[in-house]
């Protein structure tokens, strides 16, 4: 597990002493978290918004800090957009009007500036998609 | 394609604007502003018997789902399916990226898809 210490000034150089002490309870799991981000970013920013893999913040109230990331198709790579942290004791989102307006923020004045999308294209299936499959049953009822 | 299903013609502009849809997409549950086109909307989490139970009576559920979880693409975004049939190896969805009318998923594949996004689901009722 990855931990980051919050709000530690530490000189560039130097000599470097870190106590920590920390005492609490850890209610939500890294994976809950990450779910509970996922459906707030689903339902509150975008449904072409993901949630990563949570690390823990080590701060006077401790969190989960899970990145928010979104992807375009036919671009490769996926741009983070900003994290979204949950309290480790109540899973609740901390500041979420903050956390919303700071990702719309990064989406508009980071990503998209640098975004170039291709052109839609519908996809075709790949040749042998339907042949690798098991023998599909020709009834069953298609609602269309 | 789920509008169309219950007789409604929107045009794409219109749906567009209705779902305040931005370059970067809009929240799921905008679905639920389609009830201004007089229409009931149905927006939950479920579970596969949920799909199949409206499935069963003619209501193709939308599903959000995350592609890298999907077999017939090689796109890791996240997007959203019309499940249109279901048996017992397969779920059959319409994605509108793609061409074909109807694509067989095997069951994990579709569950480890939908799972990603929550197993949130929307239903569009006449």
């Amino acid at each position: 597990m990855h931990v980051i210490l919050d709000n530690y000034p530490i000189p560039e150089q130097g000599q470097v002493n870190i106590n920590v002490h920390f005492s609490f309870e850890i209610n939500i799991d890294a994976l809950e978290a990450r779910k509970v981000v996922s459906s707030w970013l689903l339902n509150e920013i975008s449904y072409m918004i993901g949630a990563g893999k949570a690390t823990l913040v080590l701060s006077q109230r401790p969190t989960w800090r899970v990145p928010a990331w979104i992807a375009f198709p036919g671009v490769p790579q996926k741009n983070i957009v900003g994290v979204v942290d949950v309290d480790v004791q109540t899973g609740e989102i901390i500041n979420p009007n903050e956390s919303k307006a700071k990702l719309e923020s990064h989406l508009e004045e980071t990503v998209k500036p640098g975004l170039t999308l291709p052109e839609f294209v519908l996809q075709e299936l790949p040749h042998n998609y339907m042949m690798e499959l098991d023998p599909i049953p020709q009834s069953f009822e298609r609602l269309n | 394609m789920a509008l169309s299903y219950i007789g409604h013609s929107v045009s794409y502009p219109q749906l567009l604007k209705i779902l305040n849809i931005q370059w970067f997409g809009a929240p799921f549950s905008n679905v639920k502003l389609l009830e201004q086109l007089g229409i009931r909307v149905i927006f939950q989490q479920g579970t596969l018997e949920s799909l199949y139970n409206h499935l069963s009576d003619n209501s193709p559920p939308i599903v959000p789902v995350f592609t890298g979880e999907l077999p017939y693409t090689s796109e890791s975004t996240n997007h959203a399916v019309v499940v249109v049939g279901m048996t017992d190896n397969y779920i059959y969805v319409n994605d509108p990226a793609v061409r074909t009318d109807f694509i067989p998923l095997p069951h994990g594949d579709f569950e480890l898809a939908w799972l990603e996004r929550g197993e949130y689901y929307a239903v569009l009722l006449p």
